[in-house]
């Protein structure tokens, strides 16, 4: 048997038995209430000692948006499982079982910070952070975290895209020497375990602005997605059949790329 | 019985001469007489008298057998003795500093507490005595008068093993230390502790340096990579000791040959600390550059020989290749990876399994079939290497061909191995059954668990000459790397090491408790492998401020640590390389024929430059160790950098001879004279873990008020014979003489 490689060269997919398999097992936990429900709006902050040294923890970024009727940092805590476990059965990273609420962190403390050199990101508002989230940012990102943003889009709520905006435009004030522009197409979060020719994030919902990335002296520190993939990984729809596939698939690459660059 | 033969409760009867002759011969004649008496009751006068006459000569017969059985009374007499004081006088190097009023160190010692002085002779007079004087070796002192000063180092540990060793079993008052308490070999505090505690007898310190030293600034440590990238800036780090100095400034000045490279001007801000200096080197051209750094200022200096230091930088221009093999992605692959990322000096190319199947991920890679199998395809291609770093990966990831080709790849390429710990890499049955068990320092155990709490990660006396995460003084040096490290979980503590391994860092596991290694590498064959039981070592990068480059540099090190030495067709390298005057220096390399085996008949050409002399010939000869082909012993007398340039005689495929260099420093200055100033804190520890006291050399005569008298007492058996005395043959003749009157008189003759 000859091994096969995704790399920068060429990807390849899980098979699609293993694919629906894990699917299906998403689909049915998300199905029971509250058993994978997470218990959200708890403390985010946490000890130095919390950080997982061989597990990835997939650290939801606790935030204050703009509106506080919008502030919604915490929606879709049991999305994340759904991807958590694809992501368990699609690779063989060591993923964290911690609770949603042990995942959180917040950028105003040094020890919340510390949990996880992984966060991700999602909203549908406006934000501003402080001078002391941007400063703890500031030092996640030297010091090696990764952060993936994704606009969430809800019935009712903010315009499409106000969400991206404020993350480009607050992003660089974090890092003034790093570079915020488009990912590009050749970048290896599209192509580091499954190929993604087009060379951009799956659409759900959203604006229409290319996936950014913040480039700190060529390494990419953040990651921004305008497309609503989080919300995508609730269930799988009629009306985009495979779209939560294909977020799966994103979201997998996403962590892998967090892992290897 | 007792009464008669003045027998006390504290004494025995015995019989010396019993045998079961005698004892039959006795036991049969007691019987004889209680039967003689029992007929002399009952027959007629006549046959009593005859009967008498029996009783005596047996009676006469039974004293004698009980006399050849030598009757003894035995007593156990106690008898006092004496306690033991042992003194042990410090004659390293350092106690020959003259500063205790224009005399040295030690002859101030032997002035106070010397054999004959007043306050000595007093302690001489309630104890015996027994004198040692150490080193870096213990010596029983017969002659104490005679004690001299050498020029080596202080061992501590060995000292205090060896009084232990040596005084075993006597009743020790204690041992009077006299030392200036600065370890230069076995620094280990720690063990050193340990080893003052199993003496089992009170441990006086004396402190034999000058209360307060004078001013000083000195040339603490440097700190550089052994490996430098042509054109590219490298950041050397030098750490200035500061005594006695608070308020003044010091010059530190960087030169490369006779050309200042930079000045720096520090200031010291406290009485007694290390002053990090960092200055940035760009060598523009091959080879070996070499540095000296000096420190100096305008107030008087008390210890002027250790104001500089020497230091070089092999600078090249190919890149180390570098293949890291890793088992699933993780933050360890992530942060090692880009710990090389952006040194033109190492090119890394990796391969990371990302599913439980075959799938990997390749980064660095040239071509598309690069690598693809997750491993070189041949060893061609694997040679082409010079370091591999093995992740936290099971061993079935690789084929039974695959670990005999990284077996060769070390022994046969000198190659470099990087074995990273992990619950993988550590797995029951994995790697321990492999080819690369014998390649590897450490005894795979049966199995394995990591040390389920966080604790510190601490380098060993050779892990700080490595100046791996940049200079480090523990005493002085609260602010350096290794002292600001946050604890780590994960780790694997390596009990087992083979002989040939060398520890760089180890478990700190608290007060108490031995460190055990969790780095520690070791030469296989032509190369180097090295274990890092460390499951996880990027939480130092993450949770250290950013500014800090020191888990850059750590990595970076390991791997030049693993690449010294022969990795090339043709290798010398010169060991220890940084000596003292007097020092021996050994000279080894290797050379290899085209398929990287070694080519015993190959002959070379071994040249020297030296400091004062020009270039010199040096006749290399056939080398017994394992992994070298030819070998030279050196003593140098000239302090200086030399310079070892070998060549091949014979030429290579394109003609050409292979060439390679090394380099060595003789220091002026032994490390013995750097550290100057009384290590009081470990004198008093001493003396605190053994129940005994502390005392400077100028209250050496407190000490007769301080020790004590150990209860001792020895055993003595007495023996008061009773068989060898004049009436006990007086008896036996009297027996004979009545029944000789007896018969004559009764008529019976």
């Amino acid at each position: 048997m000859t091994a096969t490689s995704r790399d920068e060269i060429f990807g390849e997919g899980v098979s699609r038995r293993r694919f629906l398999a894990t699917a299906a097992g998403a689909l049915a936990a998300a199905a029971l209430p509250g058993a994978l429900a997470p218990a959200a709006r708890a403390s985010s902050r946490g000890r130095a000692e919390d950080l997982e040294e061989r597990e990835f923890v997939f650290s939801r970024f606790n935030y204050k948006m703009s509106s506080n009727e919008t502030n919604k940092w915490d929606y879709g805590g049991e999305f994340d499982e759904n991807f958590l476990g694809y992501l368990r059965e699609a690779t063989n990273i060591p993923v964290s079982s911690k609770r949603f609420e042990e995942r959180a962190v917040q950028a105003s403390d040094e020890a919340s910070f510390l949990k996880s050199p992984f966060w991700f990101m999602i909203g549908d508002g406006d934000f501003s952070l402080t001078d002391a989230e941007r400063d703890v940012l500031a030092e996640f990102f030297k010091r090696g975290g990764f952060l993936w943003g994704d606009d969430c889009v809800r019935e009712g709520g903010h315009p499409v895209d106000v969400f991206y905006r404020a993350f480009v435009r607050e992003l660089p004030q974090v890092l003034p020497d790093a570079r915020l522009s488009p990912a590009g197409p050749d970048n290896a979060i599209y192509h580091c375990f499954y190929d993604f020719p087009e060379g951009k994030a799956p659409y759900y919902k959203g604006g229409n602005g290319p996936d950014m990335g913040l480039f700190l002296e060529n390494r990419m520190v953040a990651f921004l997605t305008p497309s609503d993939v989080h919300c995508a990984w609730r269930m799988d729809r009629p009306k985009y059949p495979g779209l939560q596939a294909a977020a799966f698939r994103m979201g997998t690459n996403v962590v892998v790329y967090a892992l290897t660059h | 019985m007792n009464w008669l033969l003045n027998i006390s409760p504290d004494e025995v009867l015995v019989f010396k001469g019993l045998t079961w002759g005698s004892a039959l011969l006795a036991i049969a004649g007691i019987v004889a007489l209680v039967a003689l008496l029992w007929l002399l009751q009952t027959g007629k006068p006549r046959r009593r008298l005859k009967g008498l006459t029996l009783f005596l000569r047996f009676a006469a017969g039974v004293l004698i057998v009980l006399a050849l059985m030598e009757p003894t009374v035995r007593r156990k007499d106690v008898l006092p003795q004496q306690s033991f004081l042992a003194h042990a006088y410090d004659v390293s190097g350092s106690m020959s500093i003259e500063d205790q009023a224009d005399k040295s160190r030690l002859a101030a010692v032997l002035t106070t507490a010397g054999p004959g002085a007043a306050d000595r002779q007093e302690l001489d007079d309630q104890y015996r005595h027994v004198d040692f004087v150490f080193d870096d070796a213990l010596h029983a002192q017969s002659n104490a008068r005679a004690v001299e000063g050498s020029e080596n180092a202080t061992d501590l540990l060995g000292a205090f093993r060896g009084v232990q060793l040596q005084t075993k079993g006597f009743p020790m008052a204690g041992v009077i230390l006299l030392s200036d308490g600065n370890p230069t070999l076995n620094e280990d505090r720690k063990k050193i502790l340990e080893a003052a505690r199993e003496i089992q007898a009170p441990v006086y310190t004396v402190g034999c340096a000058p209360r307060d030293p004078g001013a000083d600034f000195w040339i603490d440590q440097v700190s550089c990579p052994a490996e430098a990238a042509r054109n590219v800036d490298s950041a050397v780090r030098v750490l200035v000791g500061v005594r006695g100095r608070q308020g003044h400034t010091a010059r530190v000045e960087l030169r490369e040959g006779e050309r200042v490279v930079e000045t720096r001007t520090v200031r010291a801000e406290r009485e007694m600390q290390a002053l990090p200096v960092d200055f940035v080197i760009r060598p523009m051209t091959e080879g070996v550059h070499y540095y000296n750094v000096r420190v100096s200022s305008d107030a008087h200096e008390s210890y002027p020989w250790n104001n500089e230091e020497d230091f070089f930088v092999n600078v090249v221009s190919q890149k180390r290749q570098i293949l890291y093999i890793e088992g699933y992605p993780r933050y360890e692959y992530r942060f090692l990876r880009a710990a090389f990322e952006g040194d033109e000096r190492f090119q890394v190319k990796s391969v990371v399994y990302v599913t439980q199947a075959k799938h990997t991920y390749r980064q660095g890679v040239e071509r598309r079939d690069e690598l693809v199998e997750g491993f070189p395809e041949d060893e061609n291609e694997l040679f082409g290497y010079d370091a591999v770093v093995i992740g936290d990966i099971a061993a079935a990831r690789f084929t039974t061909r695959q670990l005999e080709m990284l077996h060769e790849f070390v022994r046969s390429r000198g190659g470099a191995l990087l074995f990273l710990g992990g619950k993988d890499t550590f797995a029951a049955s994995g790697f321990g059954d492999s080819p690369l068990a014998g390649v590897l320092p450490f005894r795979f155990a049966a199995s394995y668990e990591s040390i389920d709490r966080a604790l510190p990660v601490v380098p060993t006396r050779l892990g700080i000459e490595r100046s791996m995460f940049g200079p480090y003084n523990p005493q002085l040096d609260s602010t350096s790397p290794w002292a600001i490290l946050p604890p780590l979980k994960g780790l694997y503590p390596l009990h087992d090491l083979k002989p040939g391994a060398q520890a760089l860092c180890a478990i700190d596991m608290g007060e108490g408790d031995a460190n055990p290694a969790v780095v520690a590498y070791q030469r296989y064959g032509r190369g180097t492998s090295l274990i890092c039981g460390i499951s996880a070592t990027w939480p130092w990068k993450f949770r250290t401020p950013s500014d800090n480059v020191s888990y850059e540099a750590f990595w970076k090190e390991m791997i030049l640590v693993l690449m010294q030495g022969g990795n090339r067709k043709l290798t010398v390298d010169a060991w220890p390389r940084k000596v003292t005057v007097g020092d021996e220096v050994k000279i080894r390399g290797s050379v290899a024929n085209a398929q990287f085996q070694l080519d015993p008949t190959a002959r070379v050409d071994l040249r020297m430059e030296t400091p004062t002399s020009g270039t010199i010939s040096l006749e290399p000869r056939a080398s017994s160790e394992e992994g070298y082909t030819f070998e030279k012993v050196l003593t140098p007398s000239v302090p200086g950098v030399y310079k070892i340039l070998v060549r091949t005689v014979e030429t290579d495929e394109q003609g050409k001879p292979c060439e390679s260099e090394a380099v060595f420093i003789v220091r002026r200055v032994a490390p013995e004279l750097r550290e100057v100033r009384l290590n009081e804190s470990l004198l008093r520890e001493i003396a605190a873990v053994t129940g005994g006291d502390y005392v400077h050399l100028s209250d050496y005569g407190q000490l007769k008020d301080l020790i004590e008298p150990r209860a001792g007492t020895l055993f003595r058996m007495k023996e008061r014979p009773l068989w060898d005395k004049g009436l006990v043959l007086a008896s036996i003749l009297g027996l004979l003489l009545i029944e000789w009157l007896t018969r004559r008189l009764g008529g019976l003759a």
